[in-house]
Formats: C-alpha cells, structure tokens, sequence
C-alpha cells in the first residue's frame, strides 16, 4: 500500500516530477517495486513513523509519539478487522472501502494511486506502518477583497486608488475566492488569474 | 518616479503581475523581503497540480466535465454566505476563475511552456453529498517540474524583463508602509535587510542596514498569506473548528508572515473572511527540515477513528480536508 498509495506532497518530495524525468516517473511509480525513494527515507529517519509486524507492536510504537497513550490495541484491532471482514465481497457498507471500489474505476488511480483491496492484516501484506499527524498550517483563504481588476477596496466599499492585490493575500482573488473550502489546485492557478488580472489592468490604466 | 508599477512579493502572482506589465512594456520594480534564491516564493515548493475543467487528460480518461459541473462543485465546497458583504467579490471570481479553468487557463499555460502529467489526479474527493463539498471527478493536473514548472516560466520572463532594462530586482527590500497621498496608494517604504546568501526557504536574517522609498503609478500587493506565523492563525482560528491545536507544523517558509496584510489595512485597504484558512490535518515533520516545524503533507490509506463516534457523517482527510479538521471526539 505505502508503495502505491503513500505520496508526499511538494516539490522536493518528488524529484522525479520536478526534474521533469518522464522515464524515472514510469520505473519508480508504475513499474517499481518497494516505494519511492523520499518516501522510503522518511519511513526510515520520519520521527512520526512506526512500522512493526503485527498490529499490538504497531499499536505500542505509536502509543510511544504521544505524551500519553492514546490508543486502545483492542479498540483499534476491532475496527480494522472489521474492516477486512468487509473484503468478503464486491459489494460493502464500510464507505472506506467503498472509496477504494470508486477511485479504482477511475484509470487514473487505478494504474498509479489506489492498490488492489486486500486485508491489512493480511501478513503477505505487510508491514504495518503508522503514521502521527499533525496540523500543517498552510493557507489563508481571506485577505484584501479585490475588484475582479485585482483593485483593492476600501473600507467604504470601493476602489482604493493606487493598490492592487493578488495572489494568496487577495484571499487568491477578491478576497476569498474559495470561500470556506477548497478543491485543490485552485491555488497556483488563483495565483496566476488574479496576478494576470491585475498586472492586465495596472498596463492597461497608465 | 522610480518605475511605472511596484510589485511587492516576488512570488507567483507578482512574478505573473509583472510578466503582464513587462510584456505591455512597462517599468517594474519587484521588491521582496528575501534574496534572489528565493524567486516563485511558496509557488516553487508546491505539487505543481493546476485545476482545470474538460481538460484533454479528462476526456482521455473519459471522464465528462463541465462549467455547469464544476461550479456546482465549487459553490458546494465554498459555501459563500456573506454575499452581501465580505464574500461580494470573492463569489464574482469563483465564477470567473471556473469558467478560465474550463477556458483558456491551460492554452495559455501550455503556450507559456508548461505541460502535465497524462492523469489527472482526485482531490477533495468530497464529503458523501452530491451537492456538498469536493469535486466530483478528478481535476488536480500535476505539472511537469511540479510546482517549479509551474513557477520557472515568469521566473524566467522576469530575467529577460530585467536584462532589457523593464524590470528591477529590489531583493531583501521588507515593507513596512504603503505611502498614501491624496487618497491614492503612490509608494513604499520601508527597510533594506543585510545581504543573505541562505539557500531557498532557509530563515534568513532580519537585520536592517537602511531606509528605502520607491515610488509608482501603482503598487500590486503580491505577499502570500499567514501560514508561517502561528501566532496570527491563533488570532483568527474560527471557533468553527474549535480551539487551535497545542501544536502544530507549518507547511510554507518562514517568510509567509503575513505582514502586509496589516500594512495595507493600515494604508485603508479592506480586509475580509480571516477567519477562513486551508490547514492541512495529514502533516508530518519533515526528517530533514528546511524551515522551522518544517512539515510535508501526505496522502494516503486508512484513518481510524480514536473513538467510535463521530459527527453525523464521517470525514476524512484527502477527501474533505475541513471536514476532517473540526472537532474530532
């Protein structure tokens, strides 16, 4: 699974992608075996990983990354056996799985990002990897509210003379283009709108 | 006059804003707080994935797509309701932003020299509603040479543009003021930092050695959001998703500090939605770091649930980031 379906996102995590290396992108994700090499090494040096063979040791090791245990091995145990129960058959209720079943039907992730369904506590399977998370802080949403010009408004609601503003601090665009969420990929490109938008207007009005 | 236009943050959007002027033939002064190694800002660190809409990577996969589509995924994921007020403009550009993505966003990149990968990859794969938040086929098309491919054509339109004379690299040039005369924003003003030869993204010094002015026809604000300083995601973390975490890792460089956006309130500019952001719950500590709490975002497998119960309907993160970031029991 890590193999297939673990990705680190950024530029520096994948240098076969930004080096633009079409036929290094084709050994390594496709045709490979064993993960890719930045994700190999943070499953090796990542202070937030713990691979073990079975599940209790798993559990152990990650109960070690919190100031106090937070996991329940029983607890745990329970909800990825019935997991794997549900593996049975083609059809199921656990919406997980259904996920799995839906992205494969899509070729994209079928060849290069979702793996064949099989149980995690399958030993052929192995190991099991567990990963602590945190919060990464990353965007803001809101900022300037702009014209569709990129114009910055005032506080009374129209043009401030002189300032425009695009990009992230525009909120991407008008102020919060996005409103409360996002579809992904809408941020280089609300970059790139609203930087056009604004350098088109400031050429075209001096 | 030192230039036709300032350009503050030499990021993606102020390396396009100048590209624009540039090619227009206007006189640009591109200012930013950090040196030369640091030109495409947060933009050259990024996945490289671009949304478009009935792109031809779609289509090969058969994959049908459409404005009417991906607007009514756009509306579901935003859930504009300050229409009146602070969301009046963003809801106009959410439209014209979906309708460029399904236009001519990527003719116009591609003409620029940028190319994808053959699949499009699903993100936010949604929250279980058809009308709620997520797209409902995939759209993120990651760009050859990730998000430095994406940033390398404007770097390099902004070095032809300095070599013929249009453009003025001001590096290690921090504002601190937009100078405001008869109503009209006509400058900056600000400190000169020492010199530093710290690689991309490395925190570099803050020492001030002088005081600068520039002054233009027009200043465009290009300087990048909050998510380096911690102290202001605080200051604005909605009560929506509960309190702030103890603590967290921060995805973009230190420089991502959110300092002009009080510098422009302050020179009369409006600020609206701060109460909005775009956090990551899958972050882990980068082993080898480049700038500090340096997290990476990962994508992957199966989330288990601490608890056995959850909110009205489960979240998780890849398929509907906020959700997955509310309070968790």
């Amino acid at each position: 699974m890590i193999e297939k379906e673990f990705a680190l996102s950024g530029s520096e995590q994948n240098p076969d992608l930004t080096a633009k290396d079409r036929k290094a992108f084709l050994r390594d994700r496709l045709l490979g075996k064993g993960a890719p090499g930045p994700v190999e090494a943070f499953k090796q040096h990542g202070a937030d990983f713990v691979v073990a063979s079975d599940l209790d040791e798993l559990i152990a090791g990650m109960n070690k990354l919190t100031p106090a245990p937070l996991l329940d091995a029983a607890h745990v145990r329970a909800q990825i056996e019935a997991r794997d129960r549900q593996l049975a058959n083609k059809v199921t209720k656990d919406a997980q799985v259904q996920g799995i079943y839906n992205s494969r039907r899509y070729i994209g992730d079928k060849i290069g990002r979702t793996s064949a369904p099989h149980r995690l506590l399958d030993p052929a399977a192995g190991p099991l990897i567990g990963v602590k998370l945190h919060i990464l802080t990353r965007k803001t949403l809101g900022g300037i509210q702009t014209d569709l010009d990129s114009r910055a408004i005032g506080a009374d609601g129209s043009v401030l003379p002189g300032l425009y503003a695009a990009g992230e601090v525009a909120g991407f665009g008008g102020g919060g283009v996005h409103g409360y969420n996002a579809l992904e990929g809408t941020f280089l490109g609300g970059c790139i709108f609203s930087g056009r938008a604004a350098g088109r207007h400031a050429a075209r009005s001096l | 006059m030192d230039a036709d236009v300032i350009v503050v943050g030499a990021g993606l959007a102020g390396l396009v804003a100048a590209h624009e002027l540039t090619t227009a033939g206007k006189k640009v002064a591109l200012l930013d707080q950090e040196n030369a190694a640091n030109l495409g800002g947060q933009a050259w660190w990024s996945f490289g994935g671009l949304f478009f809409v009935d792109s031809p990577e779609q289509r090969r996969a058969r994959i049908s797509d459409s404005v009417e589509l991906a607007w009514s995924d756009w509306r579901g994921s935003a859930g504009f309701d300050r229409l009146d007020d602070e969301d009046s403009w963003a809801v106009k550009w959410a439209r014209a932003y979906v309708e460029f993505a399904a236009g001519e966003k990527r003719s116009w990149l591609a003409g620029l020299g940028m190319s994808w990968l053959p699949f499009a990859g699903w993100a936010e794969r949604g929250d279980l509603r058809a009308g709620g938040h997520g797209n409902s086929v995939p759209r993120f098309h990651i760009t050859w040479g990730t998000g430095t491919g994406v940033a390398e054509p404007f770097i390099a339109s902004a070095r032809r543009a300095a070599s013929a004379g249009l453009l003025e690299f001001r590096h290690r040039h921090r504002v601190d003021e937009l100078v405001v005369e008869g109503g009209a924003v006509v400058g900056v003003r600000g400190k000169l930092l020492k010199n530093d030869d710290s690689a991309r993204g490395v925190s570099s010094n803050r020492e001030e050695i002088d005081d600068f002015e520039v002054r233009a026809q027009a200043v465009i604000v290009t300087t990048g959001g909050i998510g380096a300083n911690h102290d202001l995601v605080r200051q604005y973390w909605p009560e929506r998703l509960g309190t702030a975490p103890k603590s967290m890792i921060t995805g973009v460089p230190r420089y991502v500090d959110g300092r002009m956006l009080g510098i422009a309130e302050a020179a009369g500019a409006r600020l609206v939605n701060r109460d909005r952001m775009w956090h990551y719950t899958e972050g882990i500590r980068n082993w080898d770091p480049i700038w500090p709490a340096h997290g990476i975002r990962i994508l992957s497998c199966l989330y288990v649930y601490k608890r056995q119960t959850c909110g009205p309907r489960p979240t998780w993160p890849s398929t509907t980031t906020p959700g997955s970031s509310s309070p968790r029991r």
